[in-house]
């Protein structure tokens, strides 16, 4: 519907994604546009039948009575405010359709992003997107269809001027042509302001979230003054783009000749109608006309920087939605999900051979992470892996969830590459509890059910007494049914980790992954945690990411590595002899190879 | 159901009278008292030309109707000239000229309009948004453990961009009352019956609102909550990605938001659906009053002229009154918006310097807390009566259960909350006496919980001292075992780390922030569970690295790890806030006490004796 104008916006492929969002609702977009004419045609109706009704009390001479002449005008008035509020609630019907289906694919897509995507960018920003954003694209809709207003309107009031009078008409023209070319002309200045506007809009956000986010940071090294200045830039930014934009808007050409031709055509009217070429009513009638005219023109005064806004949203939108591969297939997303969730079992048999990995972030001289790794775990065996910080540990960990894709080398689970199960399934029969523990602010039963919607109230409270995340939970008021993260609730980082242990042990994994996610468990909780392990997943495979010595020597199997290679594997009593590196894991004083009791 | 119902809460600590709210907005505006002046002339002079340019419409066609046509021979006859010897047709072309000029004279007020509130509404919410910001860096850690980010950002930026709206309000409504007035005077003049019929609308028109002002607000309550979680909503999902992904739940998260969706486009349009209904009453009460009058009015016999300028009235009388209607509720919705601005305004920091605090320029490092009472809420003491004192140059280690008051500890020496009795002394003074800054500089912590900042390596580890040289950002990359990893990267210092430095492993963020720490060069180092995902070798090469550079200095460690303890000069074992035992490693084991048991519990699964015990019992 967004003008045939603007032939040189199509060629962005955003604006056709726009249309096609748009076009899903053709019966409303056909009516909405219908609305917009018809609302125009009755709008200068009014005029028309005004201007007859005054040249009927001069003549002193009525085609009807009075009565029914007026009801006529009034039947015309009434017609006119139905039909415009039709036409108004058509446009924001459709707005927020093509609203709610942009949000629905843009959360489904960036959903199905990979990590490396996430990894890259700001979650301020994508948020300011799924939010504000697509909030701004409806305006659009629902405004930008007040931008056709005046195009519509100005050819119809020729239409009718000339009907009365071909002087009037003459002289109408290069009124409506300046018109039409100064509202032409205030899109194009106002464009690079209020294009300009949503992303200094996102930036103030983004600037006050990382100083929040940022607080204790901020006042142990006392640097106010530093965020203080990246806050004030952004602000300053802000209004300086909103300056930019009240310059432009200050000099509204459009209402100028509009108002220039009423004002003209009084003067011209009033000749006309000395030579008798013009009857008074007429007069009227065109005069009237040109005021139908301001109410829109006043609408584009902020209509067109609310289209610009949703376009420049769209283009914003878009650039995330059509960055990057989407991980799963896009037909599987919004199908029935009431499958049940054991479809395939695995031994839990683990393989990488020869893998490498290097982090995909564009630059080709980034480091390698992992190097030619090869070793396999067998069903049911509990692995340790440990190493240095920064070794390549984690990655390990998520490159067995498919997170990313090794560029060299395969990983292969029962002895099929992994690439051959279904994404999700893979990830559903492997779980990992991370480090850096995320909950939702939802109850901590919900949390814990995350994995296993259907799970029943009791199994939850078993799953979470075997995480030793019970009791604690008792103590909160609410129990079960507080909201993580709400006043009261704060939980401490052993608390979360154990929530997110809890989490884990209700899907039943058939391989459990646990990267250094009791780090902040004290060592006596850690072992009942572990013993647990065990016994519920005795027959599962588990790899444990751990600094914990009681940890590592209980293990079936530990592969130690250092610099993205696993430089030895084996049992702990072979490796502490062996093992220079593994020694290391204990600390310095291992570092001669002796036993070291004065550690104890 | 599930995830994404979580509602969001408005909570103020104190509430404003409609009285206050108003004054205090009145004050705002005060330095603004030109503009806003200036800004109510042009609306007046709009005004003006709005209420003129009917009647002048009027005489132009009263005098065309009395005139018909008879200007037409003496044209043809004697040309020009006698149009000027003809006065009524001049005072036609003089009236429509003035009718002209008035309507650019609109255009040009509307502008300067325009161009006067560009010169201080921008600046006005500047002037609040910084304010606030000043005001939220000033406070404490209880204000932050109060109120959640996602809510002060709403305030920061959308309640102060909401109130700064109403800062126009004020000289908008003088325009419109004055257009209302003088159109219904005029009326008056005119034709008091006329009027009078107008006149009537009003009561109508105002009742009519009432009644959807009601409606509409309870419709947009249920809209905010709307939105609330479909935003919300889409926050968690955006922050908990990993987490879906790695429970394979995209599905499941995908149609419940939908679910979310749909409820927020249905709540949307019914809030549209009322707001917008206004504008089809206006119009209709406008068109009944205008037919009304315009049958009236022929049967009394009014001139056409009249009817025009009748006509002109009521298309420009019914949206100022429309416009006077919406003042209040506009002016409510902007108030609303200014007291959460207020309860930004208006908290007072627990913790705040002292009118006298003097610059701290540099300590030796001696921490003395004497009969200490501190709380977060009444109802449970952290500590009462502490007392504790670490000679300058100790490495003290503090152990004990999770909740035994560590890092409370810790935080009251920082100045994050404040004691509520007792005093904590540095040197012998008390910490109050110092500026906070000053104050603060002095202490260099680590925290378990990393905040990076988006940016470079350098960026991160030069933050709070920007004068760092590459130099020095190297020695402390030394110290904290990061150099070999930092020069192995193709940018070294100037790489990238993204946000909150997700490019880098858990454990090698806390080794940035141990590196940022130390490069401020503290006389009391603060480690709180500093290293715990950092590796055990490359802790204890930290140690041995700390250990010559900060020989002298003051240290407070937290820690799980035994080696970490083992080698501080004093353990302290805390219960429930108190000091329940001290001394060193052997001491302490020697003294079989609370130590010993908890050396039992946790501590001994980490020496390399404790092998065999486990092994069995597997």
């Amino acid at each position: 519907m967004m003008k045939k104008n603007k032939k040189s916006k199509k060629e962005h492929p955003y604006v056709k994604w726009f249309f096609v969002h748009v076009l899903n609702h053709k019966v409303l977009f056909t009516l909405n546009f219908i609305g917009i004419v018809s609302l125009t045609y009755l709008r200068t109706m009014i005029p028309v039948q005004i201007g007859n009704i005054i040249d009927s009390i001069i003549q002193r001479y009525f085609l009807y009575s009075l009565l029914v002449t007026m009801l006529i005008l009034l039947g015309y008035y009434l017609l006119r405010n139905a039909v415009e509020y039709a036409t108004w609630m058509i446009g924001h019907q459709l707005g927020s359709k093509t609203e709610q289906s942009m949000r629905k694919e843009f959360f489904e897509t960036v959903h199905n992003k990979p990590l490396s995507f996430h990894d890259k960018i700001k979650t301020g920003d994508l948020e300011a997107l799924a939010t504000n954003d697509l909030r701004v694209v409806n305006t659009l809709i629902a405004h930008g269809s007040f931008y056709i207003y005046p195009f519509v309107q100005t050819v119809v009031i020729l239409i009718q001027i000339q009907t009365f009078n071909y002087w009037m008409a003459l002289l109408t023209v290069p009124f409506l042509g300046i018109y039409i070319y100064f509202v032409l002309r205030y899109r194009k200045q106002l464009l690079p302001y209020s294009k300009a506007s949503l992303r200094k809009h996102a930036d103030v956000a983004v600037a006050l979230q990382e100083s929040l986010n940022s607080v204790q940071v901020t006042k142990a090294f006392c640097a106010e003054e530093v965020e203080y200045s990246k806050f004030k830039q952004a602000v300053q930014a802000f209004r300086n783009n909103r300056l930019g934009e009240i310059r432009i808007q200050a000099r509204f050409f459009p209402l100028l000749t509009l108002y220039a031709a009423i004002g003209t055509s009084l003067v011209f009217g009033a000749i006309l109608i000395s030579y008798n070429l013009m009857s008074v009513g007429h007069l009227t009638a065109v005069i009237l006309l040109f005021i139908t005219l301001i109410n829109p023109t006043q609408m584009i005064f902020w209509a067109t920087r609310d289209m610009i806004r949703g376009f420049g949203a769209s283009e914003r939108l878009f650039n995330i939605i059509s960055t990057g591969e989407a991980e799963l297939a896009a037909k599987s997303i919004g199908i029935d999900i009431s499958k049940p969730l054991q479809q395939i079992s695995l031994k839990g048999e683990i393989k990488f051979q020869n893998v490498s990995f290097t982090y995909p972030n564009g630059n080709p001289k980034n480091p390698q992470v992992l190097k030619n790794l090869t070793f396999s775990i067998r069903p049911n065996q509990r692995v340790a892996l440990v190493g240095p910080t920064g070794c390549g540990k984690t990655t390990l960990a998520k490159l067995l969830l498919r997170f990313y894709e090794p560029q060299e080398g395969t990983i292969l689970l029962d002895d099929e590459p992994i690439q051959n199960f279904p994404l999700e399934q893979v990830r559903q029969r492997i779980s990992l509890v991370e480090q850096d523990i995320y909950l939702f602010s939802q109850t901590i039963e919900e949390n814990i059910k995350f994995g296993y919607p259907e799970a029943s109230k009791e199994e939850v409270i078993e799953i979470a007494k075997l995480a030793y995340a019970h009791d604690f939970i008792m103590n909160f008021d609410k129990g079960y049914d507080a909201i993580v993260g709400e006043r009261g609730t704060t939980l401490s980082g052993g608390e979360k980790q154990r929530i997110a242990i809890a989490r884990a042990f209700l899907t039943d994994p058939d391989v459990l992954i646990l990267d250094d996610s009791m780090s902040a468990i004290d060592s006596e909780t850690e072992e009942q945690i572990g013993k647990a392990i065990r016994n519920i997943l005795k027959d599962r495979t588990t790899l444990i990411i751990t600094h914990r010595l009681h940890t590592i020597r209980t293990s079936d199997l530990i592969l130690v590595m250092k610099d993205g290679e696993i430089v030895a594997q084996g049992k702990h009593d072979d490796l502490i002899k062996s093992s220079n590196d593994y020694r290391k894991v204990f600390g310095m004083y291992l570092d001669d190879g002796k036993l070291a009791q004065e550690v104890a | 159901m599930g995830l994404f119902s979580s509602s969001m809460r408005d909570k103020y600590d104190r509430t404003y009278g409609e009285k206050e709210l108003f004054q205090r907005y009145l004050k705002r505006l005060v330095p603004y008292k030109k503009n806003i002046i200036l800004i109510a002339i042009f609306m007046i002079i709009q005004a003006i030309a709005a209420v003129i340019t009917p009647l002048l419409a009027g005489f132009v066609t009263d005098e065309m109707i009395i005139n018909p046509g008879r200007v037409v021979s003496f044209l043809e006859e004697n040309g020009f000239i006698l149009i000027a010897t003809k006065p009524r047709f001049v005072l036609v072309i003089i009236a429509g000229s003035i009718f002209l000029l008035l309507y650019v004279l609109n255009w040009v007020a509307f502008s300067m309009q325009q161009l006067q509130s560009g010169k201080y509404v921008p600046y006005f919410l500047e002037d609040l948004r910084l304010e606030l910001f000043t005001k939220i860096q000033e406070q404490d850690m209880t204000f932050f453990d109060k109120h959640m980010s996602g809510k002060l950002n709403s305030i920061l930026v959308n309640d102060t961009l909401d109130f700064s709206d109403t800062a126009i309000l004020i000289s908008n409504t003088v325009g419109s009352i004055i257009i209302s007035f003088g159109t219904l005077g005029i009326l008056f003049y005119f034709n008091y019956i006329l009027a009078l019929i107008t006149l009537a609308a009003i009561p109508i028109l105002f009742i009519l609102m009432f009644t959807l002002r009601n409606l509409s607000k309870r419709v947009s309550q249920s809209y905010r909550k709307a939105i609330g979680s479909v935003n919300s909503a889409m926050v968690e999902a955006i922050e908990g990605i990993q987490i879906s992904k790695s429970f394979g739940q995209e599905l499941n998260i995908a149609n419940q938001f939908e679910e979310v969706n749909q409820n927020y486009f249905s709540s949307w349009m019914r809030l549209t659906a009322t707001t917008h209904f206004w504008r089809p009453l206006l119009n209709t009460v406008a068109a009944v009053i205008l037919c009304l009058v315009l049958y009236f009015g022929l049967n009394l016999g009014i001139t056409a002229g009249t009817l025009v300028t009748f006509i002109l009235y009521l298309e420009n009388f019914f949206q100022p009154v429309m416009q006077l209607a919406r003042f209040f509720p506009e002016l409510s919705a902007g108030m609303a918006a200014f007291e959460r601005c207020l309860s930004i305004v208006d908290s007072k920091p627990i913790v705040h310097q002292n009118p006298d605090a003097q610059y701290l320029e540099e300590i030796k490092g001696q921490i003395q807390f004497k009969d200490v009472d501190f709380w977060y809420d009444q109802e449970n003491l952290i500590f009462e009566n502490l007392n504790l004192t670490i000679p300058k140059g100790e490495k003290l280690a503090i152990v004990g259960h999770t909740g035994a008051g560590k890092t409370s500890l810790v935080s009251l020496l920082s100045r994050y909350y404040e004691y509520q009795r007792g005093e904590i002394l540095i040197d012998g003074q008390s910490i109050r006496n110092y500026t906070l800054e000053s104050y603060r500089r002095q202490l260099g912590k680590v925290e378990q919980d990393v905040y990076l900042f988006p940016g470079t390596i350098k960026d991160n580890i030069c933050y709070g001292r920007g004068g760092a040289t590459d130099e020095d950002i190297w020695r402390v990359l030394d110290v904290v075992q990061l150099s070999d990893f930092v020069k192995k990267l193709p940018n070294g210092l100037d790489t990238h780390i993204g946000e909150r430095g997700s490019d880098l492993s858990v454990g090698q963020r806390q080794l940035i922030s141990f590196a940022r720490a130390i490069l401020l060069n503290p006389r009391v180092l603060i480690l709180d569970e500093a290293t715990s995902s950092v590796d055990a070798y490359t802790e204890a090469m930290i140690q041995e690295a700390l250990e010559k550079i900060f020989e002298d200095r003051t240290a407070i460690i937290i820690a799980h790890r035994l080696s970490t303890i083992v080698n501080a000069d004093r353990i302290i074992v805390m219960e429930n806030g108190q000091i329940v035992e001290e001394g060193t490693h052997v001491q302490l084991l020697a003294k079989k006490g609370k130590y010993a048991s908890l050396y039992n519990q946790y501590f001994v699964y980490q020496s390399l004796e404790w092998q065999e015990q486990v092994i069995s019992e597997v």
